[in-house]
């Protein structure tokens, strides 16, 4: 019965902010924005908010122990909370950013998952077969190959979405299984780990000269991962912000037919965005497991970084810096979510149930972000800039 | 001596009084303190400028926008217009210019969707008898079991007033109805309006700026400037120059254009073409055509003729299954669009917002939309920020249009100032060819005459343009030959004054003629 429900709502309107809007409070009024220039703000504060929120919820809800006081140990308040956090943070930079560079081309790459298992899987063989080499060259060409793997793993789904308009959501999405099944093959086969038992594949360590350096800043020691997910935010941004191939991108991430109007050869930069994606998640790969703390190929590189990565591109809106930024508050809440299994909530339920309403509490926020509360301005504001046209004088004049 | 016609006289209840209504958009105020009312039976055109105000003060009307201040009142008592919704409540339809139907549903469909009056469970046969029954009541000629992607711009046109009158209202309203219409579709539109407020207590407001159309149709006329109302006056009282003289505040020069001085080579040439349209079905077959330097091709035919595939063919956006594109002596076919460019063809495509400008960015990222390659707005890899905003800034000065912020987005330009900064893009874009499909549609009067006048300057200087065109008075004042499309060939070609418009318009009909 649609239209019954339809002609009872119109008898007692629900309110929605859109009704709102315009609406007078006290000389105040709610106001649609058509643009804000500060929408990040917004999203900032809203996600600090839902933290604090879910942290008040969390503290009532257990019987004792202190929440407040193992979260600020766990995340900011200790020198090794703040190392925690960033080591959670290092890799869901790099496959933040990389799902960050399809979005701006209104394509999205869930295979980010996959992309950085090839590019760890291509690093590692690289350094099991020139072992003998020193560091630098050795590290170098390991990027080198983990930046081509994940890009050659975007190849088919970037080409199935350029020439056969493929969805690259499915393309990249079945590819992840395939670089599981991939990735198990090679940790249980040519490069198994004798020692290494259970759930857990894992091949033997890496050569100790392809550990990235640990660098210490005032005392805390933060993963390389963290300088090359900033330095690449960066020169992101500098790139899409200020090139002609940024242009070109926002031209057709708007509307592929104006990018093909304005010239610009389409599928060809469909497909370079989507292989850049695919090699950042490469990349990310590699600086994983050559910055982490695990240091060999194994099933436990990833704890759905990956998919992770894609949140935490979504929640930045598909900035750069944003992504990094936000990179290091999911890393803090996972930190907190892990910090509280020993007051007996879960580690799966503390952090999914705080990032599920943390996100809840964002998309809020961005709604509210439309809109804006502005005072009324007093009447002779508008009257001064008002200049009346004389309708007497235009008739005059036309004398018919 | 001209009567003011605004106080409403005491024999007619106005339907619709609107007064000191206000709209500001930051610090620009868009409609300022207006005074509008509508009688029954009344067709009431509004004219003004590109960006006088006239699409804001209707959404303030339809519910899209709310008004800073003024009140609206209906049948005497004031009203709150808080949504589109609740506009069709109280009687008040607006048809946009983009119709937004379903184009794989039935007229039938698209008439009863999301409608609370739709009768539960109504089969097919129950909705096709009440549109039938609904088109005899408004006494519209529609279709009930045609789909809308097989139907005309204007049988979609008359589905939509059809919507919109069948809904309740009594008060309609077309935002610029006649710029996506073909000449013999407005006169049916103007004749189905009349009968509309004739006598009815329903009342027509009427946007266009065509002044003709206006004083052909409408009983009173409003003229707004920049938001304000200068005047309404019955239109028996009007003629066509003293309402641009109203609109523009001056006089409108209208002179036949000179004919090409200097007839150059070849530059755009077509040779043998066939295309397809966007459904696969041949849309161009076996068409010659050939653009010199200097001179203005018009293309006169009815729209869906094969004029939109042309324009696509001859800029690159549409491949050819055969013949050749030539620009000078380089070859063209199969290349990609940016040769095109390189090769200097501007082109001003027939729908602005899809295809010729990029709506959610800013107004100086789509100046240099055609530009960005060349220095100095390309400095190796990079772009320089500078030299982008003194180049968009260059082009809104030149096309007139008031801007403050060039960051502000293309999408809060009026239509016709979108109309003007695209024109003005791809002239200067055009060293050789210019491909103009409807250059002045929604272009007020007086810019309509401006970017005439560029376009006759741009081929003075040896460009050749190739005008594509519904607006025969446009086509026959400013072309240097005419040809006819009809079902995607050329049917007829003639000089400059050696066309008559009766053999023209039965070759667009598609009746054969004797070509002199
Ligand atoms: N959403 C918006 N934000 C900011 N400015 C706007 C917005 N919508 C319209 N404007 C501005 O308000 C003014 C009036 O625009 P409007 O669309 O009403 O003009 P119009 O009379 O319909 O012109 P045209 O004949 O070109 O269609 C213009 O200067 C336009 O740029
Ligand atoms: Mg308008």
């Amino acid at each position: 019965m649609p239209e019954k429900m339809a002609s009872s709502k119109q008898d007692k309107p629900i309110l929605r902010l859109k009704d709102l809007a315009d609406r007078n409070f006290r000389g105040w009024k709610i106001e649609l924005r058509t643009d804000n220039p500060r929408r990040w703000l917004y999203r900032l504060s809203a996600i600090l908010l839902g933290g604090v929120i879910a942290l008040i919820a969390i503290q009532l809800s257990i019987g004792e122990g202190n929440a407040f006081e193992r979260i600020l140990k766990a995340t900011i308040g200790s020198r090794k909370g703040i190392e925690n956090v960033l080591e959670l943070a290092a890799p869901l930079m790099a496959t933040g950013l990389a799902a960050a560079i399809a979005i701006k081309l209104g394509a999205w790459n869930v295979g980010v998952e996959g992309q950085f298992f090839m590019g760890a899987w291509a690093a590692a063989g690289i350094a099991f077969a020139l072992d003998g080499l020193s560091g630098p060259p050795l590290l170098i060409l390991m990027f080198v190959g983990a930046i081509g793997a994940g890009a050659i793993w975007m190849l088919i789904p970037a080409l199935a979405r350029a020439y056969l308009n493929i969805s690259e959501i499915l393309t990249t999405l079945m590819l992840n299984f395939v670089a599981m099944a991939f990735l198990a093959y090679w940790a249980t086969g040519p490069w198994r780990d004798p020692r290494s038992q259970g759930a857990v594949l894992a091949t033997p360590k890496l050569p100790e000269q392809t550990r990235l350096p640990v660098i210490s800043i005032a005392g805390v020691e933060i993963r390389f991962g963290i300088v090359i997910g900033l330095v690449l935010a960066v020169l992101l941004t500098a790139i899409f912000r200020k090139s002609v191939f940024g242009y070109m991108v926002a031209t057709v991430g708007a509307s592929e037919r104006v990018g093909a109007y304005a010239g610009i050869k389409v599928r060809r930069l469909l497909v370079t965005v989507l292989l850049a994606s695919g090699a950042t998640a490469g990349l990310a790969g590699v600086t994983h497991m050559t910055g982490g703390a695990i240091n060999r190929y194994s099933t436990s590189l990833s704890s759905n970084t990956g998919y992770t990565g894609i949140a935490v591109a979504v929640l930045a809106g598909g900035s750069f810096l944003g992504t990094t930024a936000m990179a290091v508050i999911i890393g803090a809440i996972i930190a907190a979510g892990n910090s509280l299994r020993i007051l007996g909530v879960g580690s799966e339920l503390g952090r999914f149930g705080l990032t599920g309403f943390i996100l809840l509490v964002a998309a809020v926020g961005e709604g509210l972000s439309h809109y804006r509360l502005v005072r009324r301005e007093p009447r002779e504001v508008a009257g001064s800039a008002h200049t009346p046209l004389s309708v007497i004088t235009l008739t005059e004049d036309t004398n018919i | 001596m001209i009567v003011e016609d605004s106080a409403p006289r005491s024999a007619i209840v106005p339907l619709m009084e609107i007064r000191e209504v206000t709209k500001r958009f930051g610090s620009l105020i868009a409609v300022d303190r207006v005074d509008l009312d509508i009688h029954p039976g009344e067709v009431h055109a509004i004219l003004g400028e590109n960006g006088a105000g006239k699409t804001t003060l209707m959404n303030l009307l339809a519910g899209l926008l709310k008004p800073d201040s003024g009140q609206i009142s209906l049948d005497g008592s004031e009203v709150t217009i808080s949504s589109p919704r609740k506009a069709l409540e109280l009687g008040i339809g607006i048809v946009h210019q983009h119709f937004r139907l379903v184009e794989n549903f039935t007229a039938a469909e698209n008439l009863h969707l999301g409608w609370n009056e739709t009768p539960r469970l109504a089969g097919n046969k129950d909705l096709v008898d009440r549109t039938h029954s609904l088109a005899k009541q408004f006494d519209l000629d529609v279709e009930p079991n045609a789909r809308i992607w097989q139907m005309s711009v204007g049988e979609q046109q008359r589905v939509a007033i059809l919507r919109t009158l069948s809904r309740g209202a009594r008060i309609l309203i077309l935002d610029e109805p006649t710029a996506v219409l073909t000449p013999t579709e407005a006169d049916r539109l103007f004749e189905m309006l009349r009968g509309l407020a004739i006598g009815s207590n329903r009342g027509v407001i009427f946007i266009s700026h065509k002044l003709d159309e206006v004083i052909s149709v409408s009983d009173r006329v409003t003229v707004l400037r920049a938001g304000s109302r200068v005047s309404t006056l019955k239109t028996v009282d009007c003629n066509q120059e003293l309402l641009a003289k109203m609109m523009i505040g001056r006089h409108l020069n209208t002179q036949p254009a000179p004919p090409s001085a200097a007839l150059g080579p070849a530059v755009l040439v077509g040779k043998g073409i066939s295309a397809r349209n966007d459904r696969g079905v041949p849309a161009l077959e076996d068409l010659d055509i050939e653009l010199r330097s200097g001179e203005i091709v018009g293309v006169a035919g009815v729209a869906g003729n094969g004029q939109r595939e042309l324009s696509e063919v001859l800029t690159g956006l549409r491949p050819v299954d055969s013949g050749q594109i030539f620009m000078g002596d380089q070859e063209l076919t199969g290349a990609y669009p940016v040769e095109f460019l390189r090769a200097g063809i501007g082109h001003i495509p027939e729908d602005r917002y899809s295809s010729g400008l990029v709506t959610s960015e800013s107004i100086d990222h789509n100046a240099v939309l055609r530009a960005f390659r060349d220095p100095p707005i390309r400095r190796g890899l990079f772009l320089s920020p500078a030299a982008i905003k003194s180049y968009a800034r260059q082009l809104v000065d030149a096309v007139k249009i008031s801007i403050r912020d060039l960051g502000s987005s293309v999408r809060t330009l009026s239509g016709g100032n979108a109309q003007r900064l695209l024109t003005g893009r791809e002239i200067a874009a055009a060293s050789k060819a210019l491909v103009a499909v409807h250059p002045t549609r929604g272009l007020d009067v007086g810019a309509a005459e401006a970017v005439r006048q560029v376009l006759l300057k741009a081929r003075d200087s040896g460009v050749g343009i190739l005008l594509i065109s519904e607006d025969l008075a446009e086509l026959l004042s400013l072309s240097d030959r005419i040809v006819v499309i009809f079902q995607g060939r050329l049917t007829g070609e003639f000089n400059k004054y050696e066309y008559d418009v009766n053999t023209l318009g039965l070759l667009m009909g598609g009746h054969p003629a004797e070509i002199g």
